[in-house]
């Protein structure tokens, strides 16, 4: 009848809803609590477009025009309020929130104030007028099916993997090479533009829009929705939004106290809420990570590498020159003054001891701290007061102290995250279905095989980063690195907390990098065996500078450096 | 003229007292706790109970409906935010009970008490004019409330143990806890303190406004605001934020139609937000910290 | 886990449209109720008046069944739940108890919930009983009627009293609600204040749920108003506004609307001087325990009260003539009735959808409201 029809078409459009709100929260991390604002925004447009500008019939421009708007809306509100995180942009976003009821009530001519805009039109496609609850039932379930297909092969593309490399690590993914506030406010647009699409089929389906509709209420409960059903995947809050809406419903039919019913129905609400958040807080459906096929044959690698034996002959040229960097953190200077030379082709080793500012140099050198003197060099191009992210897509990448592989993305994820992409990673145009990313999908995996299996961990391609044993995702993080296949790769103290066993195959790994054509390594280390055996320049700092440099031997010979790397002069081996 | 200003500071001291409280738990608890009004409105109801029921004097409900906020607070973190707390739960799950907890308790007293507003007293507050602008008892307890607090909360923090440990807890907690710091003891200090706070403004503003389940919604949230426009560093951020709130809704209704009175005051949020996330003291942490 | 969760999900799916459409067969042998729908609200004006509009309902109700029904069959009341005054949530609600319940006549408020869904009650023939002012409303449905009357002529009572028993009240400034309702109040004022000659001189509105009302009303106070008219949401922040009103010093007349019909209201002691409102008229042979609940909830339980006599009343007549008992012979009989007296008042339904009702003018003393002078349906058009 009706009225179970017009509860599955209301279903229907909190679902695309929901869908994007998924994509802002599960996908892209941003915690948000305005998204009432954007099914606002989109149901305000369709109305007030399809009541003054639009011609009968045009029933999709009205929709595209929601989405567009609330994308617009997204940017307004995302460039600001995106340059932070965490609680302050909840707090931005629930301001806003809060606001819009005010705004839009005291914009009486454009958007009728408080009692709204009615008489909009139904659907209409050409001539045909979607008037019966079974026709129009269809049709928004129609739409739900598009929204979800949509969602879904955004997740699964390249570009769906870069927003969870954002989420999961920002830094990570900025030393990748990637700019990640450009890639939250895209991912931040496209939720809203979905779910302004949403308030668009909203609008034409109750033929009504007010102010009251687009409140704190909904944003509580759309987050049911998506916390019931399991934020971090698609048929999870599909599922989430399905399961509350009924629920509502069936209240309607509980023989509640009369004269309470309204509160009680909130409070059954909220009790819910509380009690998913306690029982099970991840939601019915937990996040699925893709599988990735080998490869059909094994064949080899995309690009063959030539492997030259290594050798310590003269170096070709400067590829990294650092002059007088200066570094002050509050009243501790870290820097003080520190020149270095990186030579292209060459295997260099920074040594010294704790507070020494080593890892400060790399922090400076690829733009994750900004100097506060001196200048920094790759070739004839100055990088000083350069980005991260735009210092990694020139060539210059790092590994951290810390790892930081992406723990919620796949072994094989990492490392496909990293790469360059063409065309996978642009919101919308990088869709899989679309022929030319699949292909470049098809070659990236093939290559990222090829790293697995030569960093020994193909076993685990499907397994999520973070179940990963400590020596395997500094493995992971030198083969994401290697994927990033940078010009000058700088690695924080690459072999520190890795077993012996594997040390053999670290050490491998960066010889046979560096002696690829033009590429430039930088390390810090501690262990000496490391430096012997790698390293064809050692840079020895302490206080801030370079106070000395040479080949290995040489350096290592120095009884007075070595007093004060060991704190004592050196035990004779 | 002067009026505009005078109601101003009485208006931004009310809103001030209740920011202090929440303020607290966002330093020491990380989290934004939007069942804060839960406890406004259980020492409303309390001090309701007590002095038009029971038939308490004054004097003797309004401290009771004090107490009772703090243990509002109490049991709130002990029923509902320890079990989260302790399992580091992401700030999402905090926020989400809180709006929750408080969903459930302005619906949940709406189905017990009806959403009929009760008054405490029908009778004209007692009070004196300053500067040419009658202020009633309220307005002035408030004032007095909110700077004793201000100045106990200081000695609090930097002459006693429980006050030292809150402020470990608050700056780093692993920490606190591998030192031996009872983080359990802290957050109730913190959150009993905070409810007291609360019952204090609750009684304060109800006795003007009359109690209904929907009293505690506006007040917390203008309490919100304070803090982002005047900051976290020490607790004189929020008290300045407060005024500052205040006088920009007594002002907007001086030149401007009265119905943009909101909007000015949203603005003034926003515009914080945008151009200084911090706070204008600063104190709200903007982001981590890079590598 | 997926299978099992939307396995779990198509079941109570399932379980609902079975629910659906099988309460649509009624249990053979017994009679079937007839339903009348009203609307439950959360949002803090409201909330209040609609408990007690419930209330009064349920009185008529109850007496009802006692005598047997309409017909043989009992009368039941169906809540709708609309939320803080959500058109969306009403709609489902509404939607519901008209395919499911189906109700043959509801009373709501909220200007915004009766335009939403005036199309719905038009296409279900539904009389809908409005509580509302705006007069939009009636405007846009055909099924509707108004049980309350729209703001002119809600301010056309106090207005008239003034002019006629207050002559030194020239200047009146106007406080209002930032709503459409408080829009519509102040053009209602100004036009019918205006036309005795009485000028208003100032306005402010004030949000709905304001921290305090100091500045709005020192702003008012400016031009120095003989009266001040409170025009705001079901009595919500009229108590305040009173209080500080008073503090800040003014002395002159206040007046509001029926809205301010409250026991809180007359238990002011402020109000015993200066203050008038105008509300409804519940007359004195009315029966005890509605006169109760009018004066101890809230003035608007007549009102609810009067729904369900009203519906009850025409429903006997389409019962006695044979004729469906349905809203679209309910609508014709009533408007055809058009001067209806209830046990509580009297009202003059107009085919256009507008509502004349008694009111009454009042002032408190001693705790009580106290009639001062009456409007009979006839002087309010």
């Amino acid at each position: 009848m009706d009225y179970v029809l017009g509860v599955l078409t209301l279903i229907a459009i909190w679902v695309i809803a929901v869908h994007g709100y998924m994509l802002i929260k599960g996908l892209g991390g941003l915690l948000h609590l305005g998204h009432a604002v954007f099914f606002g925004l989109g149901a305000y447009t369709a109305a007030i477009l399809s009541r003054e500008v639009l011609p009968a019939g045009a029933y999709p421009a009205s929709l595209l025009a929601a989405a567009l708007v609330a994308g617009a809306g997204a940017v307004a509100i995302g460039v600001p309020a995106l340059r932070a995180r965490g609680r302050y942009f909840m707090l931005v976003t629930f301001s806003i929130q809060l606001a819009f009821f005010t705004v839009v009530s005291n914009l009486h001519g454009l958007t009728g104030g408080p009692d709204g805009l009615s008489r909009i039109p139904r659907p209409q496609l050409g001539a045909w007028t979607v008037a019966a609850p079974g026709a129009t039932l269809a049709l928004v379930v129609g739409l739900a099916v598009l929204s979800f297909l949509f969602c879904h092969l955004t997740i699964r593309s390249p570009y769906g993997r870069l927003v969870r490399a954002v989420r999961d690590d920002e830094i990570a993914a900025e030393g990748a090479g990637k700019r990640a506030a450009a890639v939250k406010l895209s991912i931040f647009v496209l939720g809203a533009g979905v779910t302004g699409f949403a308030g668009g089929v909203f609008a034409h389906y109750m033929r009504y829009v007010g102010p009251t509709q687009f409140g704190l209420d909904l944003v509580v409960l759309f987050l049911v929705m998506l916390v019931l059903g399991g934020q971090f995947n698609l048929l999870g809050v599909t599922v989430g939004a399905v399961t509350v809406g009924v629920m509502i419903e069936a209240l309607r039919f509980a023989p509640l106290p009369r004269g309470s019913e309204a509160f009680l129905h909130q409070v059954l609400f909220g009790g819910l809420l509380i009690a998913i958040l306690f029982i099970r807080p991840e939601g019915l459906l937990p996040e699925r990570l893709p599988r990735h096929r080998r490869p059909a044959g094994g064949g080899p690698p995309a690009r063959v590498e030539a492997v030259r034996a290594h050798r310590r002959e003269a170096p070709d040229g400067v590829a990294l020159r650092a002059e007088g960097l200066v570094k002050r953190f509050g009243g501790v200077t870290a820097l003080d003054g520190c020149t270095l030379d990186l030579a292209r082709g060459r295997i260099t080793a920074i040594i010294g001891p704790n507070g020494a500012g080593k890892t400060t140099v790399f922090n400076l050198v690829t733009g994750f701290v900004r100097p506060d003197a001196g200048r920094i060099h790759v070739g004839a191009q100055e990088l000083t007061g350069w980005t991260p992210e735009r210092i990694a897509a020139l060539g210059v990448a790092r590994t951290f102290q810390d790892v930081r592989i992406w723990p919620r993305l796949t072994v094989i994820e990492n490392v496909l995250a990293a790469m360059r992409w063409r065309r996978g990673e642009r919101p919308v145009l990088g869709l899989p279905i679309l022929p030319g990313v699949r292909a470049e999908e098809r070659q990236h995996v093939e290559r990222a095989w090829a790293l697995l299996e030569r960093f020994g961990l193909q076993d685990k391609a499907d397994d999520p980063g973070g179940a990963l044993s400590y020596a395997q995702q500094k493995m992971l993080a030198l083969a994401r690195l290697t994927a990033l296949d940078p010009a000058v790769m700088l690695l924080d103290e690459p072999t520190a907390g890795v077993d012996v066993c594997r040390l053999g195959t670290f050490l491998d790994h960066i010889q046979r990098f560096s002696a690829q054509q033009g590429r430039t390594v930088c390390l810090i280390e501690h262990n000496m065996d490391v430096v012997r055996e790698l390293a064809d320049h050692v840079l020895f700092m302490n206080d801030g500078r370079v106070v000395a440099e040479g080949r290995p031997e040489e350096v290592m010979a120095d009884q007075e450096l070595m007093a004060i790397y060991l704190g004592h002069a050196p035990v004779e081996a | 003229m002067i009026a505009y200003f005078v109601n101003g500071i009485a208006l931004g001291f009310s809103i001030g007292l209740l920011a202090f409280g929440l303020a607290l738990i966002w330093r020491t608890a990380g989290m934004i706790d939007f069942s804060y009004g839960c406890v406004f409105l259980a020492s409303a109801y309390a001090a309701l109970g007590l002095h038009v029921l029971l038939g308490w004097p004054l004097w003797l409900a309004a401290p009771a409906a004090v107490g009772v906020g703090g243990l509002t607070g109490m049991g709130l973190y002990l029923g509902l935010y320890r079990h989260f707390l302790r399992r580091r739960a992401p700030l999402f799950v905090l926020v989400l009970l809180s709006l929750a907890a408080f969903t459930v308790t302005e619906n949940g007293l709406g189905a017990m008490f009806t959403a009929q507003r009760f008054y405490l007293t029908h009778e004209l507050l007692p009070g004196w004019t300053v500067l040419g602008v009658r202020l009633n008892a309220a307005h002035f307890s408030k004032i007095a409330i909110a700077l004793v607090v201000l100045g106990a909360l200081w000695l609090f923090f930097t002459r006693t143990r429980p006050g030292a440990a809150i402020l470990a807890v608050a700056d780093n907690r692993q920490l606190a806890e591998a030192v031996g710091v009872n983080v359990n003891h802290a957050y109730l200090w913190v959150f009993g303190i905070a409810g007291l706070i609360a019952g204090a403004a609750a009684v304060t503003t109800v006795i003007e406004t009359g109690v209904d389940p929907f009293v505690g919604f506006v007040p917390v949230f203008l309490a919100f605001a304070s803090i982002i426009v005047g900051g976290l560093r020490d607790l004189r951020g929020p008290l300045v934020g407060a005024l500052v709130l205040g006088q920009a809704f007594h002002w907007a209704v001086w030149k401007i139609p009265a119905s943009w009175q909101e909007v000015v005051a949203y603005t003034v949020v926003i515009g914080v937000l945008m151009v200084r996330p911090e706070g204008l003291f600063g104190g709200i942490q903007r982001f981590q910290g890079r590598t | 886990m997926q299978i099992r969760a939307g396995v779990r999900s198509a079941a109570l799916i399932g379980l609902i449209l079975a629910l659906a459409l099988g309460g649509g067969a009624a249990p053979a042998g017994a009679a079937e109720p007839i339903a009348l729908g009203m609307c439950q609200s959360t949002a803090p004006g409201p909330a209040k008046f609609a408990q007690a509009m419930w209330k009064g309902a349920e009185l008529v109700i109850q007496d009802v069944n006692k005598k047997g029904g309409i017909g043989g069959r009992p009368l039941k009341l169906v809540a709708m739940d609309i939320g803080k005054n959500d058109p969306a949530l009403a709609r489902q609600s509404m939607q519901k108890a008209i395919s499911f319940d189906k109700i043959v006549s509801l009373l709501c408020w909220g200007s915004n919930v009766m335009l939403q869904n005036g199309p719905l009650f038009d296409e279900h023939k539904v009389v809908a009983f409005a509580m509302s002012l705006s007069a939009r409303v009636p405007q846009e449905s055909k099924y509707v009627q108004q049980l309350e009357v729209v703001t002119t002529l809600v301010v056309r009572p106090v207005a008239e009293y003034v002019k006629q028993r207050l002559p030194q009240v020239k200047k009146v400034a106007v406080l209002y609600v930032d709503y459409e309702f408080g829009y519509e109040m102040v053009k209602a004022a100004e036009s019918e204040f205006g036309r005795r000659g009485i000028a208003v001189t100032a306005k402010a509105s004030h949000p709905i749920a304001p921290p305090d009302l100091r500045a709005q009303l020192t702003k008012l106070m400016e031009g120095k108003p003989d009266a001040l008219y409170v025009a705001n949401i079901g009595g919500g922040e009229l108590v305040l506004a009173i209080r500080t009103a008073r503090e800040l010093g003014f002395e002159g007349l206040i007046m509001t609307h029926t809205g301010g019909d409250a026991p809180e209201i007359y238990g002011m002691g402020l109000t015993e001087k200066n203050f008038i409102l105008d509300a409804h008229v519940v007359l004195d042979d009315a029966p005890a325990p509605l006169k109760d609940l009018a004066a101890n909830v809230h003035g608007y339980a007549s009102s609810g009260y009067d729904f369900a006599w009203i519906s009850q009343r025409v429903l006997s007549a389409l019962a006695q003539e044979g004729k469906p008992l349905g809203g679209e012979a309910m609508l014709a009989k009533l408007r055809s009735l058009a001067r209806v007296k209830t046990p509580a008042t009297e009202y003059q339904f107009f085919p256009d959808g507008t509502t004349a009702r008694t009111l009454g003018v009042f002032d408190v003393h001693q705790g009580k409201r106290r009639l001062l002078q009456t409007f009979a349906p006839a002087d309010s058009r």
